[in-house]
Protein backbone atom coordinates (compact mmCIF):
# COMPACT_ATOMS: atom_id res chain seq x y z
CA UNK A 1 0.00 0.00 0.00
CA UNK A 2 1.39 3.52 -0.81
CA UNK A 3 -0.15 6.69 -0.74
CA UNK A 4 0.10 6.48 -5.12
CA UNK A 5 -2.97 4.42 -4.73
CA UNK A 6 -3.21 0.75 -4.46
CA UNK A 7 -5.87 -1.31 -6.13
CA UNK A 8 -7.89 -3.09 -3.91
CA UNK A 9 -9.09 -6.15 -5.70
CA UNK A 10 -8.35 -7.91 -9.22
CA UNK A 11 -11.19 -7.00 -12.14
CA UNK A 12 -9.86 -3.81 -13.78
CA UNK A 13 -13.43 -3.26 -14.87
CA UNK A 14 -15.43 -3.19 -11.82
CA UNK A 15 -16.41 0.22 -10.10
CA UNK A 16 -13.95 1.39 -7.77
CA UNK A 17 -13.94 3.93 -4.68
CA UNK A 18 -10.47 6.05 -3.22
CA UNK A 19 -10.02 5.76 0.71
CA UNK A 20 -7.03 6.89 2.60
CA UNK A 21 -6.16 4.26 5.15
CA UNK A 22 -5.33 5.22 9.00
CA UNK A 23 -4.52 3.70 12.45
CA UNK A 24 -6.60 5.30 15.27
CA UNK A 25 -6.03 4.22 19.10
CA UNK A 26 -3.98 0.57 16.75
CA UNK A 27 -7.48 0.36 14.38
CA UNK A 28 -7.26 1.11 10.93
CA UNK A 29 -10.16 3.10 9.53
CA UNK A 30 -11.01 4.38 5.86
CA UNK A 31 -11.40 8.43 4.79
CA UNK A 32 -12.78 8.75 1.68
CA UNK A 33 -10.11 9.99 -0.59
CA UNK A 34 -12.59 13.22 -1.47
CA UNK A 35 -11.74 14.27 2.24
CA UNK A 36 -8.74 14.48 1.87
CA UNK A 37 -6.99 18.33 1.81
CA UNK A 38 -3.61 17.40 3.03
CA UNK A 39 -1.29 15.31 5.25
CA UNK A 40 0.95 16.90 7.68
CA UNK A 41 3.45 15.84 10.12
CA UNK A 42 3.87 16.83 13.74
CA UNK A 43 6.99 18.82 13.18
CA UNK A 44 4.52 20.77 10.83
CA UNK A 45 1.81 20.44 12.94
CA UNK A 46 3.27 22.04 15.82
CA UNK A 47 5.10 24.77 13.24
CA UNK A 48 2.06 26.15 11.85
CA UNK A 49 0.10 26.29 15.74
CA UNK A 50 -3.55 25.86 15.35
CA UNK A 51 -3.22 23.91 11.56
CA UNK A 52 -3.65 27.17 9.62
CA UNK A 53 -2.71 25.59 6.18
CA UNK A 54 -2.91 27.74 2.82
CA UNK A 55 -5.04 30.35 5.45
CA UNK A 56 -7.29 27.56 6.09
CA UNK A 57 -8.00 27.32 9.80
CA UNK A 58 -8.70 23.26 10.41
CA UNK A 59 -10.17 22.84 14.14
CA UNK A 60 -9.14 19.52 15.44
CA UNK A 61 -11.26 16.43 15.40
CA UNK A 62 -11.04 14.24 18.03
CA UNK A 63 -11.50 10.98 16.38
CA UNK A 64 -11.06 8.66 18.94
CA UNK A 65 -12.80 9.81 21.68
CA UNK A 66 -16.02 10.15 19.79
CA UNK A 67 -16.31 6.87 18.88
CA UNK A 68 -14.61 5.65 22.66
CA UNK A 69 -11.69 5.28 22.31
CA UNK A 70 -8.58 6.37 24.24
CA UNK A 71 -6.04 8.67 22.08
CA UNK A 72 -2.46 6.86 21.48
CA UNK A 73 0.27 9.00 22.53
CA UNK A 74 2.59 10.72 19.66
CA UNK A 75 5.04 8.59 17.59
CA UNK A 76 6.97 8.70 14.86
CA UNK A 77 4.34 8.12 12.26
CA UNK A 78 1.64 10.45 13.69
CA UNK A 79 0.27 12.57 10.84
CA UNK A 80 -2.34 14.90 10.62
CA UNK A 81 -4.96 14.59 8.35
CA UNK A 82 -6.60 17.98 7.04
CA UNK A 83 -9.93 16.57 5.43
CA UNK A 84 -12.91 19.32 3.91
CA UNK A 85 -16.59 18.62 2.86
CA UNK A 86 -19.14 20.84 1.98
CA UNK A 87 -17.14 24.34 3.31
CA UNK A 88 -16.53 22.31 6.90
CA UNK A 89 -12.52 21.58 7.64
CA UNK A 90 -11.19 19.52 10.12
CA UNK A 91 -7.95 17.82 11.18
CA UNK A 92 -7.45 14.68 12.59
CA UNK A 93 -5.03 12.94 14.33
CA UNK A 94 -3.96 9.75 13.40
CA UNK A 95 -0.96 7.04 14.31
CA UNK A 96 -0.17 5.96 10.98
CA UNK A 97 -1.44 6.73 7.40
CA UNK A 98 -0.61 3.21 5.62
CA UNK A 99 -1.96 4.89 2.08
CA UNK A 100 -4.40 5.53 -0.72
CA UNK A 101 -6.36 1.98 -1.61
CA UNK A 102 -8.77 1.99 -4.45
CA UNK A 103 -11.48 -0.15 -3.18
CA UNK A 104 -13.81 -2.52 -5.71
CA UNK A 105 -17.26 -1.93 -4.32
CA UNK A 106 -17.31 -6.37 -3.87
CA UNK A 107 -14.95 -5.41 -1.48
CA UNK A 108 -17.33 -3.26 0.79
CA UNK A 109 -19.26 -4.63 2.82
CA UNK A 110 -22.03 -3.06 4.81
CA UNK A 111 -21.89 -3.18 8.66
CA UNK A 112 -24.13 -6.24 10.00
CA UNK A 113 -27.17 -6.08 11.03
CA UNK A 114 -25.79 -6.84 14.76
CA UNK A 115 -24.50 -3.62 15.47
CA UNK A 116 -27.70 -1.52 16.22
CA UNK A 117 -26.45 1.43 18.10
CA UNK A 118 -24.74 5.43 17.28
CA UNK A 119 -22.05 2.90 15.18
CA UNK A 120 -24.50 2.64 12.60
CA UNK A 121 -24.13 6.42 11.95
CA UNK A 122 -20.09 6.10 12.30
CA UNK A 123 -19.62 4.25 9.73
CA UNK A 124 -20.44 2.95 6.08
CA UNK A 125 -19.23 0.05 6.29
CA UNK A 126 -16.71 -2.78 6.22
CA UNK A 127 -13.38 -2.56 3.73
CA UNK A 128 -11.81 -6.10 2.90
CA UNK A 129 -8.27 -5.24 2.48
CA UNK A 130 -5.58 -7.26 1.24
CA UNK A 131 -5.33 -8.22 5.28
CA UNK A 132 -7.40 -7.22 7.68
CA UNK A 133 -10.11 -4.92 7.35
CA UNK A 134 -10.77 -0.87 7.48
CA UNK A 135 -13.67 0.30 9.40
CA UNK A 136 -15.02 2.61 6.37
CA UNK A 137 -15.85 6.10 8.33
CA UNK A 138 -18.82 7.60 7.28
CA UNK A 139 -18.05 11.16 5.81
CA UNK A 140 -21.12 12.99 6.65
CA UNK A 141 -21.16 11.82 10.70
CA UNK A 142 -17.11 12.67 10.12
CA UNK A 143 -17.16 16.53 9.20
CA UNK A 144 -20.73 16.76 10.79
CA UNK A 145 -19.02 16.37 14.00
CA UNK A 146 -16.85 19.58 13.70
CA UNK A 147 -19.38 22.04 12.02
CA UNK A 148 -19.17 24.39 15.47
CA UNK A 149 -16.54 26.26 15.65
CA UNK A 150 -16.12 25.69 11.33
CA UNK A 151 -16.76 28.15 8.90
CA UNK A 152 -18.18 28.28 5.90
CA UNK A 153 -15.87 28.78 2.74
CA UNK A 154 -16.72 31.60 0.27
CA UNK A 155 -17.42 29.59 -3.43
CA UNK A 156 -14.22 30.10 -4.82
CA UNK A 157 -12.30 28.22 -1.73
CA UNK A 158 -14.28 25.54 -2.34
CA UNK A 159 -11.66 24.37 -4.78
CA UNK A 160 -10.18 21.44 -2.84
CA UNK A 161 -6.45 22.04 -1.69
CA UNK A 162 -4.10 19.58 -3.80
CA UNK A 163 -2.64 17.29 -1.33
CA UNK A 164 0.91 17.84 -2.99
CA UNK A 165 1.00 21.19 -2.12
CA UNK A 166 0.86 20.03 1.85
CA UNK A 167 2.05 16.47 2.02
CA UNK A 168 4.78 16.29 4.25
CA UNK A 169 8.50 15.30 2.51
CA UNK A 170 8.31 12.85 5.52
CA UNK A 171 5.66 10.94 3.61
CA UNK A 172 7.82 11.38 0.60
CA UNK A 173 4.99 10.99 -2.76
CA UNK A 174 3.20 14.28 -3.79
CA UNK A 175 -0.55 13.24 -3.99
CA UNK A 176 -2.96 14.67 -5.36
CA UNK A 177 -6.35 13.59 -4.63
CA UNK B 1 -51.08 -51.38 15.14
CA UNK B 2 -48.33 -50.63 12.97
CA UNK B 3 -49.81 -47.32 12.13
CA UNK B 4 -50.15 -46.45 15.74
CA UNK B 5 -46.70 -47.72 16.65
CA UNK B 6 -45.16 -45.05 14.45
CA UNK B 7 -47.33 -42.27 15.04
CA UNK B 8 -46.17 -42.85 19.04
CA UNK B 9 -42.21 -43.32 17.89
CA UNK B 10 -42.74 -39.84 16.40
CA UNK B 11 -44.21 -38.43 18.89
CA UNK B 12 -41.73 -39.71 21.31
CA UNK B 13 -39.05 -38.06 18.58
CA UNK B 14 -40.33 -34.81 18.66
CA UNK B 15 -39.89 -34.42 22.48
CA UNK B 16 -36.13 -35.20 22.38
CA UNK B 17 -34.21 -32.14 21.91
CA UNK B 18 -30.43 -32.02 20.21
CA UNK B 19 -28.06 -30.04 22.32
CA UNK B 20 -24.56 -28.93 21.91
CA UNK B 21 -22.88 -28.70 25.21
CA UNK B 22 -20.10 -25.89 25.62
CA UNK B 23 -17.79 -23.46 27.78
CA UNK B 24 -17.08 -20.04 28.14
CA UNK B 25 -14.55 -19.57 31.08
CA UNK B 26 -15.31 -22.54 32.48
CA UNK B 27 -18.96 -21.86 32.66
CA UNK B 28 -20.67 -25.09 31.03
CA UNK B 29 -23.76 -23.84 28.25
CA UNK B 30 -26.25 -25.62 25.46
CA UNK B 31 -27.68 -24.42 22.79
CA UNK B 32 -29.56 -26.50 20.22
CA UNK B 33 -27.85 -27.53 17.47
CA UNK B 34 -30.37 -26.25 14.98
CA UNK B 35 -28.91 -22.96 16.11
CA UNK B 36 -25.57 -23.57 15.22
CA UNK B 37 -23.76 -23.12 11.95
CA UNK B 38 -20.50 -24.76 12.98
CA UNK B 39 -17.74 -24.65 15.16
CA UNK B 40 -13.37 -24.28 14.08
CA UNK B 41 -10.17 -22.66 15.00
CA UNK B 42 -11.01 -18.88 16.53
CA UNK B 43 -9.96 -17.02 13.65
CA UNK B 44 -8.12 -13.70 15.80
CA UNK B 45 -11.02 -10.82 15.76
CA UNK B 46 -10.90 -7.28 14.25
CA UNK B 47 -12.09 -4.82 17.07
CA UNK B 48 -14.76 -2.17 15.58
CA UNK B 49 -16.04 0.16 18.23
CA UNK B 50 -19.43 0.34 18.96
CA UNK B 51 -21.97 1.08 21.55
CA UNK B 52 -23.83 -2.12 21.16
CA UNK B 53 -23.82 -4.17 23.99
CA UNK B 54 -21.04 -6.84 23.27
CA UNK B 55 -20.93 -6.72 20.20
CA UNK B 56 -17.66 -4.85 19.23
CA UNK B 57 -15.80 -6.72 16.78
CA UNK B 58 -15.87 -8.84 13.70
CA UNK B 59 -14.25 -12.10 11.98
CA UNK B 60 -13.16 -12.19 8.80
CA UNK B 61 -13.55 -15.35 6.50
CA UNK B 62 -12.26 -14.52 3.24
CA UNK B 63 -14.22 -12.45 1.53
CA UNK B 64 -16.95 -12.04 4.31
CA UNK B 65 -17.34 -10.35 8.09
CA UNK B 66 -19.41 -11.58 11.47
CA UNK B 67 -20.18 -9.59 13.79
CA UNK B 68 -18.53 -11.47 17.28
CA UNK B 69 -20.73 -11.38 20.06
CA UNK B 70 -18.77 -11.37 23.37
CA UNK B 71 -20.57 -14.47 25.30
CA UNK B 72 -17.57 -13.99 28.08
CA UNK B 73 -18.01 -10.62 28.50
CA UNK B 74 -21.84 -11.03 29.45
CA UNK B 75 -20.94 -13.59 31.76
CA UNK B 76 -17.84 -11.75 33.28
CA UNK B 77 -15.32 -14.19 33.06
CA UNK B 78 -12.32 -14.87 30.42
CA UNK B 79 -12.35 -17.56 27.72
CA UNK B 80 -9.92 -20.67 28.56
CA UNK B 81 -7.20 -22.11 26.14
CA UNK B 82 -4.72 -21.01 23.59
CA UNK B 83 -6.29 -23.30 21.12
CA UNK B 84 -9.97 -21.46 21.35
CA UNK B 85 -12.85 -22.13 19.53
CA UNK B 86 -15.39 -20.51 17.34
CA UNK B 87 -18.75 -21.01 17.51
CA UNK B 88 -20.98 -19.45 14.65
CA UNK B 89 -24.87 -18.54 15.83
CA UNK B 90 -27.51 -18.43 13.36
CA UNK B 91 -29.38 -14.79 13.48
CA UNK B 92 -31.88 -13.32 11.77
CA UNK B 93 -29.46 -10.70 10.65
CA UNK B 94 -26.86 -13.11 9.65
CA UNK B 95 -24.23 -15.60 11.12
CA UNK B 96 -22.81 -14.33 14.34
CA UNK B 97 -19.46 -15.73 16.02
CA UNK B 98 -18.68 -16.19 19.49
CA UNK B 99 -15.59 -16.97 21.35
CA UNK B 100 -15.67 -19.98 23.14
CA UNK B 101 -13.14 -22.25 25.54
CA UNK B 102 -11.07 -24.95 23.66
CA UNK B 103 -12.33 -27.47 25.25
CA UNK B 104 -14.52 -29.30 23.04
CA UNK B 105 -17.81 -29.10 22.59
CA UNK B 106 -20.03 -32.31 23.20
CA UNK B 107 -23.13 -33.44 21.53
CA UNK B 108 -26.18 -34.37 23.43
CA UNK B 109 -29.69 -35.60 22.99
CA UNK B 110 -32.03 -34.59 25.69
CA UNK B 111 -35.61 -35.56 26.81
CA UNK B 112 -37.55 -32.15 26.54
CA UNK B 113 -38.92 -33.30 29.76
CA UNK B 114 -35.44 -33.26 31.56
CA UNK B 115 -35.61 -29.28 30.49
CA UNK B 116 -36.64 -27.14 33.72
CA UNK B 117 -36.56 -23.83 34.16
CA UNK B 118 -33.25 -22.08 35.17
CA UNK B 119 -33.07 -19.37 38.35
CA UNK B 120 -29.78 -17.85 36.64
CA UNK B 121 -30.33 -13.95 36.01
CA UNK B 122 -27.03 -14.11 34.11
CA UNK B 123 -28.05 -14.83 30.95
CA UNK B 124 -31.43 -14.87 29.21
CA UNK B 125 -32.15 -18.73 29.00
CA UNK B 126 -35.04 -21.62 27.40
CA UNK B 127 -34.10 -23.23 30.44
CA UNK B 128 -31.76 -26.13 31.95
CA UNK B 129 -30.60 -29.56 32.23
CA UNK B 130 -29.48 -31.17 35.42
CA UNK B 131 -25.87 -33.58 34.65
CA UNK B 132 -23.59 -35.06 36.77
CA UNK B 133 -21.77 -31.92 37.89
CA UNK B 134 -24.44 -28.78 37.76
CA UNK B 135 -27.47 -27.15 36.12
CA UNK B 136 -26.01 -26.34 32.63
CA UNK B 137 -28.39 -23.55 31.03
CA UNK B 138 -29.68 -23.92 27.71
CA UNK B 139 -29.33 -20.27 25.83
CA UNK B 140 -30.51 -19.60 22.92
CA UNK B 141 -28.32 -17.82 20.38
CA UNK B 142 -30.71 -16.65 18.17
CA UNK B 143 -31.51 -14.28 20.89
CA UNK B 144 -28.16 -13.26 21.98
CA UNK B 145 -27.87 -9.32 21.12
CA UNK B 146 -31.27 -8.71 20.32
CA UNK B 147 -32.39 -7.74 23.78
Amino acid sequence: MSLRGHRQGSAAHEPTERYLIVSVAAQRFALSADLIQGLLTLEESRSVGILTVQGQDYPSLNLAGRIGLAEASDGPETRFVLVARAGTRACIRVEQVHGLVEVERVHMLPLPGQFRSDERNWYFGLILLEEGVAIGLNSAWLIGGTMQGSRSLPAQEERPLQLAHVVSEGMGRGLAC
Amino acid sequence: MLRGAVGRQRQSTSQTCHLLVFSVGGRRLAVKTEEIGGISAWPGSIPVPSRTPFISSIIRRDQAVFPVFDLAGMLKVRVKGEQRLCLMAKQPAGAMAICIDEEMPVLRSLDATKIQAYCGREIDSLGCFADEFEDVPIISVARLGSA
